[in-house]
């Protein structure tokens, strides 16, 4: 039902986008973090945003959500003001997989996933047969339904990361934002995890917003990359645009050159040895 | 951020498998069923025990008739059902409400700190309510004086138990918000400031005003001298604090993420917090009023209940309201027979049982105790 509806809206408005962020000003304290920075994701797309350690990353991500409020400027979700979304609302619109779920509780998956249908399970109510249903595909598009009864915590690193998607998914929401989803995994599950979510993004048309330490990952997986540098977006493009030596030395202080990825073309970096450009930078890790 | 150390895939489970894994109609009917049927066991078994013998069949057939519409022959003298329905069947009662309202504060507050080591009393309803009893004992030392049914000390231990954690609570308030972890050291701090002002009033009274082993006894709990009125006045206080922690148990469900990810999944954190620490704090008030300060039951309760049957507050919460009702039932009985004619106080008796009941729950887990 909500799915339906939720295809319906997307639709009509599909040349609004999932998100948009203009002339974000926020304060750290007295730091100025963001200063005017301004994005969008369009369904459909994954979205990396690339840059360095405190540059103001996972900030953004907070500002979406409400955890944090911005000093001035618009933050739109489905070209709508975030404050004037109903949070529950908002919730089946949006949906967060945190770089690693924090579970109190001796959770099974099966339990975790239904966590995901909150935003549309009323207070006294139970979860309906669709609220079931919904969990269900949500686990099986991530490949955990045989997982359904064991607990959280004997998975390894990419089966928990993979529950932390599909409680997203069950949420049904049409844009899902990610932070730094692969981090704690190892080279096949990452590669597993960027694989579902792709096909994820595709299917089901969402807008993803990603981010993304590993610049190379983030060039081999996403249609988009976002450069944010000095509080706003210093380059925005496909991976072949934003990867280039001039932007990696702006925004991470190091020299880099690029090859062609053998498969599919997509630019990887590779750090020129000991020629870091500016002194007070330290190269990306 | 540092790298994850390698995991084996496997961790070694924790011993003892749930034993109502599916959340299927059965295993409901099953789980609450056995439970009400052993609290009402429990309830007419307790009832049947006291100085005066009356049988247990006698008993049985008494509350059988006190039941509305229900006639039973007359097989008792009017004193035996005076006894039963006047006196022990509102200690009895009691017990259970007692125990009922700590287990589900307990697992009230575990939800909302994200914390095992959490109990009813963490931020300073314990604390609150001893210095509040202890100012009833100076001045009332008779225990003249009745409100409302109540004598002086466990009214005031009501109000210092309700005042306490709504002083800790705005105390550890902050643009708006409150961190789960500035609650705990601001409970902390007050109920070491408040218990330090209460050894203090004592320390001033000469002994022979001052009825130091009445202060004892009670700051050790007991639900004994609660009858029909004081039970009815504060069952109200535990029933709608049940049915708001009902109505809030799927958003504190959210809340075992994180309050962060709660926030993304459309909970509204602050509101849901206050709201559920305000609801279990009647409840732990009420049970304070009732039997003063009964250790250990709000803790234990819900750890057991939760190995048993998974951490969904939505079941977690009526069953540890159910089992933690048989538990002090029990308890009190045992507090009253052991070693009649004294009588030992309940929080002895739950200390008792529930700390080497709780030790063995962390050796059956084996260092990988997750609550």
């Amino acid at each position: 039902m909500s799915s339906s509806a939720l295809t319906t809206a997307t639709n009509a408005r599909s040349d609004t986008p999932a998100l948009s962020l203009s002339d974000i000003r926020f304060r750290y304290g007295r730091a100025a973090l963001l200063e005017g920075l301004s994005l969008h994701v369009s369904a459909g797309e994954i979205v990396g945003l690339l840059g360095r350690n405190g540059s103001g990353k996972t900030t953004a991500l907070r500002l979406v959500t409400g955890t944090l409020q911005p000093a001035s400027g618009v933050v739109q979700v489905a070209g709508r003001e975030r404050r004037a979304w109903r949070r529950r609302a908002l919730a089946r619109e949006l949906a967060l997989v945190p770089q690693e779920l924090q579970v109190a509780f001796d959770f099974t998956v099966e339990e975790l996933v239904r966590l995901g249908r909150a935003p549309h399970v009323g207070w006294l109510r139970g979860h309906t047969t669709a609220d079931l249903d919904a969990a269900r595909t949500a686990m099986r598009a991530v490949a955990i339904d045989d997982l359904a009864t064991r607990r959280y915590r004997d998975l390894s690193g990419g089966e928990k990361q993979r529950v932390a998607l599909a409680i997203a998914l069950a949420q049904e929401p049409s844009l899902l934002l990610l932070d730094e989803p692969t981090h704690n995994l190892d080279l096949a599950q990452q590669a597993l995890f960027f694989q579902t979510l792709e096909r994820l993004t595709h299917e089901r048309r969402l807008g993803v917003l990603a981010v993304i330490h590993d610049v190379n990952l983030a060039a081999l997986w996403c249609d988009r990359l976002l450069m944010l540098a000095d509080g706003r977006i210093l380059a925005d493009g496909t991976p072949e645009q934003v990867l280039t030596p001039d932007n990696l030395r702006r925004c991470y202080g190091v020299e880099a050159r690029l090859l062609p990825h053998p498969d599919n073309g997509r630019p990887q970096v590779f750090l020129s040895q000991g020629t870091h450009s500016h002194g007070q930078h330290s190269p990306a890790r | 951020m540092t790298t994850q150390l390698p995991l084996p895939r496997q961790l070694p489970r924790l011993a003892g498998r749930r034993l109502f894994a599916a959340p299927g109609l059965r295993s409901v009917v099953l789980l609450y069923g056995t439970g009400a049927l052993l609290l009402v066991l429990a309830i007419a078994g307790a009832t049947a025990v006291g100085s005066a013998s009356i049988s247990f069949g006698d008993t049985l057939r008494i509350l059988i008739d006190s039941l509305p519409l229900i006639e039973v022959d007359q097989t008792w003298t009017n004193a035996e059902a005076t006894i039963l329905r006047e006196i022990r069947l509102p200690r009895v009662v009691s017990a259970a409400l007692v125990g009922a309202a700590l287990s589900a504060s307990g697992v009230l507050f575990q939800g909302v700190f994200r914390n095992p080591l959490v109990d009813p009393f963490i931020i300073g309803a314990s604390s609150g309510a001893a210095f509040a009893a202890v100012i009833g004992f100076l001045i009332a030392p008779q225990a003249g004086f009745i409100i409302y049914g109540f004598s002086w000390v466990p009214a005031l231990a009501f109000v210092g138990s309700l005042v306490t954690v709504l002083l800790v609570y705005f105390l550890a308030r902050a643009d708006g918000r409150v961190a789960v972890t500035t609650l705990l050291l601001a409970g902390v701090a007050v109920g070491a400031f408040l218990t330090a002002a209460m050894s203090f009033l004592m320390l001033t009274q000469s002994d022979s005003q001052f009825r130091l082993g009445a202060i004892f006894s009670w700051l050790l709990g007991g639900v004994g001298t609660v009858g029909w009125d004081q039970f009815l006045l504060l069952g109200p206080f535990v029933g709608i604090g049940l049915l708001v922690a009902r109505a809030l148990a799927q958003p504190l469900n959210a809340m075992s993420l994180g309050e962060e990810h709660a926030h993304a999944l459309g909970v509204s954190v602050e509101r849901t917090k206050l709201v559920l620490i305000a609801a279990s704090s009647l409840m732990t008030a009420a049970a304070v009023a009732a039997a003063g300060l009964v250790a250990f039951v709000g803790l234990v309760t819900p750890h057991a209940v939760r190995l048993v049957i998974g951490p969904d507050h939505r079941r977690l919460l009526w069953a540890a309201t159910l089992y933690g009702a048989i538990f002090v039932v029990l308890a009190d009985l045992a507090a009253r027979t052991i070693l009649t004619p004294t009588e030992i106080p309940l929080g002895v008796i739950t200390g008792i049982v529930g700390g080497p009941f709780f030790l063995l729950l962390l050796r059956r887990a084996r260092g990988h105790y997750v609550f």
